[in-house]
């Protein structure tokens, strides 16, 4: 059974569709990325599969886990082993990232129907996952995002991620507004993620990311829709020659 | 005012008359005997704020709080004995057995329940009434000094009427490390009680001293607690601060609390309110040497129709000083909340640096909230800042907390906590800390799960 499989999918925001028909197939052990120029849609395709309540789908199905996604509610998706990297992480003031994780994993055991995890076996689990994406450990202790630079924020939803172990992670611009280093420390910290267990959904505009994160799949959107679909050298052609031949075919393809 | 609306007003505060009688007929030196008559003739002449009574400009800090139903209760005016289990405390302690702590019950101090021990060279921890007696002349400089009785009709019956409450006196150089906790617990009686809680606070030049006053009810029944405290700290001296309103579901809280800063002088407040039925709280600063710096924060929780107006003025007298104020809300069911922050800064209070934020959380849509900050600024290079929000948890903070697993009352009450724990973190006395950060915590995941019980 594939891990995610979504089938002529559409949906937007409002009345406004963005996603225009949409199929992919997601398997365990699979990186995929979805690249395009902006506009395309593939930030709104990561919250619809979040289950953002300003987005909606219209019609197609979606399931993960064969589990009909659409029953699910965001936190119900969470606790199925989806995560969702924010583009733009958000700040909660006054709870600390420890604090909060602490509640997030108990919250998926019991889930689960297991036991909370104790204060001991917490900080443990802490203490490697920081060790894994080379995360100061004053950052757990500071409230979630607040006053974080921009690179620590990203790093910081890498860091969830390790912690909570999703089976599918949508990483939404992961890249995005991060220098040269700060990309390299991130997308080591994907790679330390990536196992023939989970699989990944990687949304980009620019190729760079996936010299490091490199993909075994690469599909490009336009206007709602993937256009085209191939492997990693797909990326590099995008690289090379920008979105406008992409364009091209499909307006010629009518 | 015709006479018989005149007279039908005197009527109503004669249980407070009549303990004034029964006050000034106890053995007290001259000048206290003088003081409480003056502060009488103004209590009589003031009687308690009541809007619509009483004339503008005074009229504005009370249009949100009516003391009507106040005014017209017969109080039993004054202490009352009850007998009362150390148990019965152990909630509302800090968990540290090394604290000076001094309880009054009913008004009536409990040495049973009270103990200090092992105080610095020269200073004092102790009842009012006995510092009185033993040390008048560290009293009577402060003591009505700073909270003014010629304009406050509550100020004037709390100078008037007290008989207790906490003194502390750490002299010229002083330090008390050790916390000292007073507690003032209203354990109910067979007629709605009033008592008159005075605290007393002097920290000498360079002193330090930390203090938390609690008030708690241990009864659902109607009763009013009527607070003056005074604070002064010396040049350079250092005073940390806390008030912890956990009083019965019945009560009325009415308090002033007055801060007095020479040069360099440090008072850190925080002023936290989640019982009473109604709270009025007036927390007043004066800046009146160069250097001097006064943080006054507060945050209340409220829930069903509970009410809490927190009145705060900050004047800035001399040049070269700081003000910070943060007063966070949270308002639940159909509560009321009031936040009136006053920020003078005089004409010669040059570089003067004042920030004030008012920032409300309202979790329902019957809940309300005033908020008004208020400059008046006469210098001309200064540093002024204030802000007040009113707001709902936001959608977006919800969705992320979601997409890590969290239902959706979960992530509300993480959000609520995390509103009322980014002011609690800054709190510097370890246990009080702890202890209210649990409060918090556990107040508001009660709240949700109460909302869920209700079937939302």
């Amino acid at each position: 059974m594939a891990l995610l499989e979504i089938r002529n999918l559409r949906g937007g925001i409002k009345d406004l569709d963005i996603i225009n028909g949409i199929d992919l197939t997601v398997n365990r052990g699979e990186v995929h990325a979805i690249m395009g120029p902006n506009g395309s849609g593939k930030s709104t395709l990561g919250k619809i599969l979040a289950g953002h309540e300003e987005y909606a789908e219209t019609g197609g199905t979606v399931r993960f886990h064969g589990k009909d996604l659409f029953e699910l509610t965001p936190e119900e998706r969470a606790n199925e082993g989806m995560f969702l990297a924010f583009q733009y992480p958000v700040e909660i003031p006054g709870v600390s990232n420890a604090y909060f994780l602490r509640a997030a994993l108990n919250e998926r055991l019991k889930y689960r129907g297991e036991s909370e995890m104790s204060a001991g076996a917490f900080r443990r689990l802490m203490n490697e996952k920081m060790k894994q994406v080379d995360m100061d450990p004053d950052l757990a202790r500071r409230p979630v995002n607040e006053d974080f630079s921009g690179g620590e924020k990203k790093r910081n939803e890498i860091f969830h991620m390790a912690v909570l172990e999703p089976t599918l992670s949508i990483l939404d611009e992961t890249d995005s507004g991060l220098d040269i280093d700060a990309m390299r420390i991130v997308a080591r910290g994907i790679n330390q993620q990536r196992s023939a267990d989970n699989a990944m959904i990687v949304i980009t505009h620019y190729q760079r990311l996936l010299d490091y994160v490199v993909p075994d799949y690469v599909h490009v959107m336009y206007e709602g829709r993937i256009v085209k679909s191939g492997e990693k050298d797909l990326a590099l052609q995008l690289e090379e020659r920008g979105y406008e031949w992409i364009r091209e075919e499909v307006e010629a393809a009518g | 005012m015709t006479e018989a609306i005149k007279q039908a007003e005197t009527a109503r505060y004669t249980t407070f008359y009549d303990a004034f009688d029964r006050v000034l007929s106890q053995d007290a030196p001259l000048w206290l005997h003088r003081l409480r008559s003056d502060a009488m003739a103004h209590f009589r002449e003031l009687g308690m704020p009541v809007a619509r009574e009483i004339a503008f400009p005074l009229r504005e800090d009370w249009v949100y709080t009516d003391l009507r139903g106040i005014a017209e209760t017969s109080y039993h005016a004054g202490p009352v004995e009850a007998r009362l289990d150390e148990a019965a405390l152990a909630p509302y302690e800090f968990g540290q057995d090394d604290w000076h702590r001094l309880v009054f019950v009913n008004g009536v101090f409990s040495p049973a329940l009270s103990r200090v021990d092992g105080l610095p060279g020269g200073a004092v921890v102790s009842t009012l009434a006995e510092a009185l007696v033993e040390h008048p002349e560290l009293v009577r400089p402060h003591l009505a000094r700073y909270a003014e009785f010629e304009r406050t009709g509550l100020t004037a019956l709390n100078s008037a009427l007290f008989e207790n409450g906490l003194f502390v006196y750490v002299p010229r150089g002083g330090h008390l490390e050790t916390p000292v906790h007073v507690h003032y617990v209203t354990a109910g009686h067979d007629t709605p009680l009033a008592t008159q809680p005075r605290t007393l606070i002097a920290a000498g030049d360079g002193a330090s001293l930390k203090v938390v006053e609690s008030y708690t009810g241990l009864t659902e029944q109607a009763y009013l607690t009527n607070a003056v405290t005074e604070i002064a700290v010396g040049r350079d001296g250092n005073v940390d601060h806390y008030r912890i309103n956990r009083e019965g579901a019945g009560a009325a809280h009415l308090s002033t609390t007055q801060l007095h800063l020479e040069g360099n002088g440090r008072i850190s407040t925080f002023n936290m309110c989640m019982g009473g039925a109604l709270t009025r709280n007036d927390t007043n600063a004066r800046l009146d040497g160069e250097h001097a710096v006064v943080r006054m924060n507060g945050l209340f929780l409220v829930t069903g129709n509970q009410h809490v107006d927190n009145h705060t003025a900050i004047d800035h007298a001399v040049p070269n000083c700081d003000s910070y104020e943060v007063y966070k809300g949270i308002l639940e069911g159909r509560s009321r909340g009031v936040f009136n922050g006053k920020v003078f800064v005089h004409q010669d209070a040059q570089e003067t640096d004042a920030k004030q934020l008012n920032k409300n959380l309202m979790l329902s849509p019957d809940a309300m909230i005033h908020t008004k900050p208020q400059l008046e600024i006469y210098a001309d290079q200064v540093k002024c800042t204030h802000g007040a929000t009113v707001g709902q948890l936001d959608e977006d903070q919800i969705f992320y907390l979601r997409t890590r697993g969290l239902s959706h009352d979960s992530a509300c009450s993480l959000l609520t906590y995390g509103f009322a724990a980014d002011l609690i973190r800054r709190l510097r006395i370890d246990a009080v800390r702890s202890s209210l950060d649990t409060l918090f915590e556990t107040t508001i995941r009660d709240l949700s799960l109460a909302r869920d019980k209700a079937g939302r």
